[in-house]
This record gives C-alpha cells, sequence and structure tokens, in this order.
C-alpha cells in the first residue's frame, strides 16, 4: 500500500490508537501523538506545525455510562464532549491545511455499541454520532480529495475485557462468528486500508472489524 | 495487505473489474487462475500475468453450472496445489422496466450474477475448510439499493448482500471470512460504451464529479483477500466515491 509522506495526527490513548500509530511509523510517516492533557484541537495544530498534515486518525475512548435514568446531566455532556465534539473540532481543525493541497485522510474510530448499547446509552449515542459526522464531512470533503471514513471496533482484547475471567473470555469468544476476538492491530489493519492513497474511491464508509458480530445486527450495511 | 503465496480464484476475470482484481493480487504475489466464459480472454488475462513475471492459470468455464464450477476450482487446485481467495465476480445486466422485462431476463440475470456465487462458494469452501483459511469476496453493487429498470439487477446484488452476512456466518468457524465490495460508478468498458452525455450526467451525480477506476476495486478486493484482514467478515464496502451515502438503506 502506499502512504504519502504527510504528517500523521493520531489521536487517543488506547491500544488501539497506539498500534494506528505505530503501524503509520513503520510505514514512514511522522506521526504526532497527544501529550498528556492536550486537546485534539491542540494536537492537529502541532501536528500541522510539523510540516503538510495528510492524515488524522480519531480515537475516542468510548468508555461506559449507564442507563439513561441513571446519568446526571454531566454524564451525558462527558461522554458526548469525549467522543462526538472530540472527534468532530479535531476534523474541523484538520480540514483547512487538507483543502489547501488537496489531499486528506481521516479514519474516525467508532465502537459496534453504537447499533445498540443497553446500559450505556450515553457512549452507545455518542459512537453514532461519529458515523454520522463522518458521513456528513465525506460529502462536504470529497471535492478537496479528502476522503473521511469511519472504522467501527468489535470486542477488542484489551482492558476491561482482558481483565474479565477465562470462563468470561470464552463466553463471548463464542459469540464471534470467527471464533476468537480482535486484536488492536486488527483494527489498525482495516484503519491503514482507509488511509492509503489507494482509497481515493472510499469516502464516507462505515466499516465493521468486528469478527462478524455485527451480521447479528441490521445495521451494518 | 499481504496475499503473498496465495492462490486466488477470479471469476469473471477475462476483462474489466475482475481482471483488474486478478491483475492486482498477481502483483501482490498471489498465483491467480483466470476464468471467463470466453477462452480467447481467458488465456489472453493469463498470459499477460505471465509476461508481467506473476502466476497464471486459466480457464474458460460458465460458473453458473455447477459441473463446469467442479472442473474450474479442481483446476486451480491441481495448478496451484490450495485455494486461498474466492474472488466472485462475474456479473451481466439486462436492464428492462417491469412490465418489458421477460421472464429469461430475469432467470440469466439472477442465474449468472447470484447462482454462480453460491456453486463457487460451495465448491471453493470445501478446500479452505481443510486448510483452516480462507478469504471469499463477493462482488455486488450499489445497485442493490434500487434502480429504474434493474429489478433484475438489483435483486441479485442484494441477494449477494445476503449471502454474504449468512456465509460469515456459516464459515468464520473455518478461518474463512466473507465479504462483498458494492462498487458504485466504475470506469469500465460498459461505462465507456455508454453516450458521452448519459456519462456526463452520471459523473455529475457523484459526489467529488468523477469515476472510479478498475483499480479502485481491485485494492479493496486485495484488502479483503488479505492475511490483514481476519478480524472483518459479514461486511459490505461500498466503492463508489461517497455516492451510498445519498441511498443507504433505512434499516
Amino acid at each position: 500500500m502506499t502512504l504519502r509522506t504527510y504528517v500523521a495526527a493520531v489521536i487517543g490513548h488506547g491500544p488501539v490508537a497506539t498500534a494506528i500509530a505505530g503501524t503509520l511509523g513503520h510505514s514512514g510517516a511522522t506521526v504526532v501523538r497527544p501529550l498528556p492533557e492536550e486537546t485534539a484541537e491542540a494536537v492537529v495544530a502541532r501536528a500541522a506545525s510539523v510540516g503538510p498534515l495528510g492524515v488524522l486518525v480519531n480515537c475516542p475512548g468510548i468508555g461506559s455510562s449507564g442507563r439513561a435514568e441513571e446519568l446526571t446531566d454531566a454524564d451525558w455532556a462527558d461522554a458526548l464532549t469525549a467522543v462526538v465534539t472530540s472527534t468532530g473540532l479535531a476534523c474541523r481543525a484538520a480540514l483547512p491545511a487538507m483543502r489547501q493541497q488537496r489531499f486528506g485522510r481521516i479514519v474516525n474510530l467508532s465502537d459496534r455499541q453504537y447499533l445498540a448499547a443497553p446500559g450505556n446509552v450515553a457512549f452507545g449515542a455518542a459512537a453514532g454520532g461519529v458515523v454520522s459526522l463522518t458521513r456528513a464531512l465525506a460529502l462536504d470533503a470529497i471535492k478537496d480529495g479528502i476522503t473521511v471514513n469511519c472504522v467501527v471496533a468489535g470486542t477488542v482484547d484489551v482492558g476491561q475485557i482482558a481483565a474479565l475471567t477465562e470462563e468470561e473470555r470464552e463466553r463471548l469468544r463464542k459469540l464471534h462468528p470467527v471464533g476468537r476476538l480482535g486484536s488492536p492491530e486488527d483494527v489498525a489493519n482495516a484503519a491503514m486500508f482507509f488511509l492509503s492513497d489507494e482509497s481515493a474511491y472510499i469516502t464516507g464508509q462505515t466499516l465493521f472489524v468486528c469478527g462478524g458480530v455485527s451480521i447479528y445486527s441490521s445495521l451494518s450495511v | 495487505m499481504n496475499v503473498r503465496g496465495r492462490v486466488a480464484l477470479v471469476t469473471g476475470s477475462g476483462g474489466g473489474l475482475g481482471e483488474g482484481i486478478a491483475r492486482r493480487l498477481a502483483a501482490e504475489g498471489a498465483s491467480v487462475m483466470i476464468n471467463d466464459i470466453d477462452a480467447a480472454r481467458v488465456e489472453g488475462v493469463a498470459s499477460d500475468i505471465r509476461a508481467a513475471g506473476g502466476a497464471a492459470d486459466g480457464l474458460a468455464a460458465d460458473v453458473s453450472r455447477s459441473e463446469q464450477v467442479q472442473a474450474l476450482v479442481a483446476r486451480t487446485v491441481e495448478t496451484f496445489g490450495r485455494i486461498d481467495i474466492l474472488v466472485n465476480n462475474v456479473g451481466i445486466a439486462k436492464d428492462r422496466s417491469l412490465f418489458k422485462m421477460s421472464e429469461n431476463d430475469w432467470d440469466s440475470v439472477l442465474t449468472v450474477n447470484l447462482k454462480s456465487q453460491f456453486l463457487c462458494s460451495q465448491e471453493a469452501a470445501k478446500h479452505m475448510r481443510d486448510q483452516g483459511h480462507g478469504r471469499i469476496v463477493n462482488i455486488a453493487s450499489r445497485a442493490w439499493l434500487g434502480w429504474w429498470g434493474q429489478g433484475n439487477y438489483g435483486a441479485s446484488k442484494g441477494g449477494i448482500v445476503s449471502l454474504t452476512r449468512t456465509l460469515a456466518l456459516e464459515l468464520g468457524r473455518y478461518g474463512i471470512t466473507v465479504n462483498a465490495i458494492a462498487p458504485g460508478l466504475i470506469d469500465t468498458p460498459l461505462f465507456q460504451a455508454l453516450p458521452e452525455e448519459t456519462k456526463a450526467r452520471l459523473m455529475q451525480a457523484q459526489p467529488g464529479g468523477s469515476v472510479g477506476k478498475p483499480e479502485d476495486v481491485a485494492w479493496a478486493a486485495l484488502f479483503f483477500a488479505s492475511d490483514e484482514a481476519a478480524f472483518v467478515t459479514g461486511q459490505l464496502l461500498y466503492v463508489c466515491g461517497g455516492k451510498s451515502l445519498y441511498a443507504t438503506p433505512a434499516v
């Protein structure tokens, strides 16, 4: 695959963001990662000062909130801010430079919880917001050579999932048509596909990297 | 996106999209079996790939007939020792509005476009299951969302989307992934043959104002066929310059 020699901003602190940044780095991109407490917009601005910003990857932390009636006003606002607002503002910050150079690749990470997140309504809604944001931005940006796509991660075997008991993990594996849980590299591979120069004719799309679990839901097309 | 050393069968690869996909897989180091109904086209593409340093064999076959599908898959395995990748690409169109569509228009399009994918997947998956590895890539179309005069074509492509999801569920446990690509407007011989004003109108309706290339679709096929896409299955990816955003199903 071919990647132009642009600067890449990879927003997010989790294992998936780390895997994407690592893969981009191995492919020769100059990768800019967030400093502690740095806002997404500030990372983008710093990346654009390093060189021409060609790639933006947003990996918002999609956590757990709770059932609707349990949420405080702040819980709602925090989930939407951390996921949708930060992603949207990072895109807004990156677009002028990308439009000027008539090239850009943006990948926004979302989560399978957007299809339905019982007990996690705020983050589920926020994850859905990333998909909608991606589609609208794709139409706004296509004439300037910029593609915007969404990778929806399924169950990735890190963090809370990796901390489950072996029995619980086996139950989860059995729910996956491919018989295993995902890795950060699985998600990174799909992100790299969209980030390639060669994905110029692919925009506004949502690709599930979930071992086939999305097939149980109607919205995966 | 690694397919080096893999063996790929691409149906309908004597020209157009299928040829583009076969050439890309061969360029990335896969051995490819070329198939078309026309023997001269099969030999043309296979010898071109060999001349470029790739590994290719070819067999003319009608992939909507089970005995010919069996022979095609058997030949692939005989020649290259295994079959890792199946790209179900072959397709025809016979566009007619409902009142003008004949029974034959319906049957031939459904048979060539959809039944062929069932037959080829069934035959190839037997080997993939035994190997514990396989990649099936089905070429659908954005037309499955519905278009005037495409009752037969759209239904065949919608059937491909459904088939893809079911096969993904059934075959996942064997290390076989099944995904579909929905190309939009692509600069194939079929597009080239359209009147200039139709081409201009179609391009104007594109969000980016341009038409895609067979290489754009081949790139997506390469991704789904690659080792790196092991955790991606049952998915439909549009390669359409964003046109799908105007008409995704309200499911």
